[in-house]
């Protein structure tokens, strides 16, 4: 069963059946969880939000059918129109250095030496959650996902060209941003 | 020119750096599988007491028509051929 396609997957689930739906659950939580924990920066409300990805899902799985559109660029979509209104709501909350929010084991082991390198990261996981939402999306999906180009197309709806020509300027942008942050 | 490209090189193996995966905690994971699998179980709701009260009222009301009924047709056995 978990080496089933996720079509397959999709017309059993579709058909009620439980387990199939499971292994499109099992198949991709853990990117759905890392998309959001990185678009978000709080592990507690990654979690919430990734519970309701796939209860959305789960509830109109039926719905799905030739919508044009892999089951892993829906789940994107919906985390991600998630993740905004989670931003708007939460417009004036406090946000939390992502870093101070790492699992224990994403932690540094040596803290002293590893210091600097430590607050770059810090200040540049800050810099990218301040990016446009796309262009997060495509960071996230390149880095975190390990995702080409043509992937992270067909998750959002741009062409392989679009990709690239938008991370080769977000990369530009971000690391203006980053020297002009260190020069201050 | 190279310079440039190396500047973008060494820029994105710092992203790479920041932007390991994270996995999601185990608990969690195997928590939303079972609640996403496993329905919901039926459970009987306790009435109100506006559910109580509208229950015990039908429920009287029936015995009453219902004994009517009897002692009408038990008054025309008795006396069939009473003036109704």
């Amino acid at each position: 069963m978990p080496d089933i396609s996720d079509d397959l997957a999709l017309a059993r689930a579709a058909q009620g059946d439980p387990e199939a739906f499971g292994v499109l659950y099992e198949r991709y939580v853990g990117r759905i969880y890392n998309y959001i924990y990185y678009r978000t920066g709080s592990p507690l409300d990654a979690e919430d939000l990734t519970a309701r990805v796939f209860f959305r899902a789960h509830n109109h799985i039926s719905r799905f059918k030739n919508m044009g559109v892999p089951f892993s660029a829906w789940l994107y979509r919906i985390a991600h129109n998630l993740v905004a209104n989670w931003h708007r709501d939460n417009s004036r909350r406090h946000e939390v250095p992502l870093e101070d929010n790492l699992p224990l084991h994403q932690r540094v082991e040596q803290p002293e030496a590893m210091l600097i390198t430590s607050q770059e990261q810090e200040t540049l996981l800050i810099r990218i959650r301040k990016l446009p939402p796309d262009r997060q999306q495509l960071l996230i999906l390149k880095f975190v996902e390990g995702m080409s180009n043509a992937e992270v197309g067909v998750i959002m709806s741009k062409s392989e060209g679009a990709v690239k020509s938008l991370y080769h300027r977000t990369l530009l942008a971000l690391r203006d941003q980053m020297d002009h942050n260190e020069e201050e | 020119m190279n310079r440039q490209i190396d500047a973008i090189n060494a820029f994105e193996t710092q992203l790479q750096s920041s932007l390991r995966p994270v996995d999601p905690d185990r608990q969690f994971v195997s928590h939303l599988r079972y609640r996403l699998l496993t329905p919901p179980e039926t459970v009987m709701e306790p009435s109100s007491p506006f559910q109580q009260l509208t229950v015990s009222i039908l429920l009287a009301s029936t015995i009453i028509s219902v004994s009517l009924v009897l002692g009408l047709a038990l008054l025309r056995l008795l006396f069939p051929n009473s003036k109704a």
